[in-house]
């Protein structure tokens, strides 16, 4: 009887443990709601403690002692070492893909864009882009070749505002877009190209 | 005794994340640079994080000099120069700044906006910054005084145009002046075309300078005291 109900068990774990695909924007949108969750939940037992007086002194002051023995030990790191919710949701989700693409500041009122980026480059094998979305980092926004006209494309979504990029061919040939004009670079004397999203 | 333990728990895990962290950092610091690159990258990093400064557009600076194959001294001199202006954002715009307020920040001031103007746009409105101070940014590279800049932004923000309206305003100037119109004349027709889009039919009114003769922001310089009869 046991050994027929581990048996059935046994299938119904294994029926129930492939995950279904997630998209990665749907990923980042969680990580980022759970971010802001474990903000709220880092403010909670300040506002219980508030909300009950004869414990309040207490823990008061022994939450200050904690703080004072912290701050000794630790060099007193800065007040914003604390992260605001949108730093909590960069750092969760700076492994995902895209990750700064998705990554909204709580208090941006601003809806993502999407943009699609094209180039022909009929010879490549790999093409990549990389900007201030993405932090610079290609391995978040590998383009794909379309396969009726062999264009490379790549969809984003992006805040409204100026955004400097370029495409990585072959992981060794920086190519600017020739769709776009170019971005002066003071720092590095390489252009890359500019986006302009938001435009009415 | 619980409550000695809860300290000592709060301290050690405290410790313990900043190593984690520290480690990380290090870690992520490791984009193929060389050695003395990655030290003076590294240290940068540990201390932007001891003075409260968002380590991610430090970090992608690196990458993005690294991407470019650029030599090892620019990148270095590109990370404490954006470290620098970071700091200075901060300081203008206040500690409890949003890493998107202190990147477009530090790109105003890369633009040659002074931390006055950064303050203005701060006392200017309780909510984010960050369309106000990159629209600066923007207008700042195109060509625009920054003064004439700071001006425009604010009377925009007290006539409650919304970010979109601003990053739109940046964006209209910068496609006209790469055209070959005058940044000023784009600007002046720019914020037109806003004004049209707020409706009400009134005009945006630059007449109230938002700084004083002596570049101070006005309202901030101390008053003397009057002596009561």
């Amino acid at each position: 009887m046991t050994d027929h109900l581990d048996d059935t068990m046994q299938r119904v774990v294994a029926a129930l443990r492939p995950l279904p695909d997630v998209d990665d924007a749907a990923k980042a949108r969680v990580l980022v709601a759970v971010a802001a969750e474990r903000h709220r939940d880092r403010e909670a037992p300040l506002k219980r403690m508030t909300s009950r007086p004869r414990r309040w002194v207490v823990r008061a002051v022994g939450l200050a002692a904690a703080a004072v023995v912290a701050a000794v030990l630790l060099r007193a790191p800065s007040a914003s070492e604390e992260p605001t919710p949108d730093m909590a949701a960069a750092s969760s989700i700076a492994s995902a893909p895209n990750a700064q693409l998705a990554t909204a500041d709580a208090d941006r009122s601003i809806a993502l864009q999407s943009v699609q980026l094209v180039l022909r480059a009929p010879a490549a094998a790999r093409v990549r882009v990389v900007g201030d979305f993405n932090a610079w980092d290609g391995s978040r926004a590998v383009m794909t070749r379309d396969p009726e006209s062999g264009l490379w494309t790549a969809t984003l979504a992006l805040r409204p505002g100026r955004h400097v990029y370029a495409f990585i061919v072959d992981d060794s040939i920086w190519m600017r877009d020739p769709r776009a004009p170019a971005a002066a670079d003071a720092d590095f004397g390489r252009p890359g190209s500019v986006l302009l999203v938001g435009r009415p | 005794m619980r409550g000695v333990a809860a300290i000592l728990v709060l301290v050690g895990c405290s410790v313990t994340a900043l190593s984690a962290q520290q480690v990380a950092f290090a870690a992520s610091v490791s984009l193929e640079l060389d050695s003395a690159t990655q030290a003076v990258v590294t240290r940068e990093l540990l201390r932007a994080r001891e003075r409260g400064i968002p380590v991610e557009p430090l970090l992608a600076k690196a990458r993005e000099g690294r991407l470019k194959r650029a030599p090892g001294e620019r990148i270095r001199f590109a990370v404490v120069a954006l470290a620098a202006r970071l700091d200075s954002a901060r300081g203008a715009l206040g500690p409890s700044s949003t890493l998107s307020e202190l990147v477009g920040g530090a790109d105003a001031i890369a633009a040659g906006a002074d931390l006055a103007a950064l303050r203005a746009l701060r006392a200017a409105t309780t909510g984010s910054v960050a369309a106000p101070v990159g629209t600066l940014a923007q207008l700042c590279a195109s060509g625009v005084a920054p003064r004439r800049a700071v001006e425009m932004i604010i009377a925009l923000l007290k006539r409650n145009a919304t970010p979109a309206q601003l990053i739109s305003l940046g964006n209209q100037v910068e496609t006209d002046v790469a055209s070959g119109l005058l940044p000023e004349e784009s600007a002046s027709v720019r914020l037109r075309g806003v004004e049209a889009s707020l409706g009400s039919g009134d005009k945006v009114q630059l007449a109230s300078p938002v700084f004083n003769n002596d570049g101070s922001l006005r309202g901030t310089t101390p008053r003397k005291p009057t002596r009561r009869p």
